[in-house]
């Protein structure tokens, strides 16, 4: 409803189809562009007044209202969605928390000096297999040959 | 000649204050809260006398002995700092 003389425009909307969350963010954002007041009409209606800082006509009004609902479905798909995505979230979030503090720890078990030696990369092949003897030599050049 | 003088009450600041006007508003209590409407009141005060009471549904807030230089904005301007400080 539109009441010029008053500069306002009057609606009501139902809480079933919006959380009240997005109604006070709605609402927050809307508090430089307009002066706003809420009132419930039943235990799910609300009743927004929009009024303009400055003096607006009919259509402007209207712009108000629109813009106010948009905003509502804005921030209604924002809590949604922050509701959807909560447990990876959380997961993610705990995660890095995590990988952050156990860092140190980890590195220190996980750290092995190139000395150490563990695959045994560094052992020559005569320690490991012993010396090559005359068998082994003419199998090499029998499989060569 | 003598001049009429009206008389208006002043402020501690010394600015003008209308007595007569007197201004209600209900805020509904499932959509606002008591502390922010409080904490509201402390940073109007110098602009207005308030006083406020609680029924079942809603918190009257009245504004009297308002500031001359507000009067036309007051109650817009509070309505919008209570929900400001809602969010803060």
């Amino acid at each position: 409803m539109v009441d010029l003389r008053n500069n306002t425009i009057r609606f009501v909307f139902d809480l079933q189809n919006y959380p009240k969350e997005a109604l006070y963010g709605a609402a927050y954002v809307f508090l430089d562009k307009a002066y706003l007041f809420l009132d419930n009409k039943s235990s799910r209606k609300i009743e927004v007044s929009l009024k303009g800082k400055n003096k607006l006509n009919e259509k402007q009004l209207k712009n108000l209202k629109g813009e106010f609902l948009n905003e509502l479905l804005n921030y209604t798909v924002r809590i949604n969605l922050s509701k959807n995505n909560r447990k990876i979230r959380e997961y993610i979030i705990s995660q890095a928390l995590f990988s952050a503090f156990g860092d140190d720890q980890v590195n220190k078990e996980d750290e092995v000096k190139y000395e150490d030696d563990p695959l045994g990369i560094a052992i020559p092949w005569e320690d490991k297999y012993g010396e090559k003897t005359e068998k082994t030599i003419k199998k090499q050049n029998r499989k060569t040959a | 000649m003598v001049k009429k003088q009206k008389k208006q009450s002043k402020n501690k600041t010394g600015k003008q204050r209308n007595k007569k006007e007197r201004i209600l508003i209900s805020f509904n209590k499932n959509l606002y809260n008591l502390k922010s409407i409080k904490s509201a009141i402390k940073e109007y005060n110098n602009l207005a006398d308030f006083s406020f009471k609680k029924t079942k549904k809603y918190i009257q807030v009245e504004l009297s002995n308002i500031d001359k230089s507000v009067e036309k904005i007051i109650k817009d301007e509070f309505c919008n700092y209570v929900f400001f400080l809602m969010r803060s």
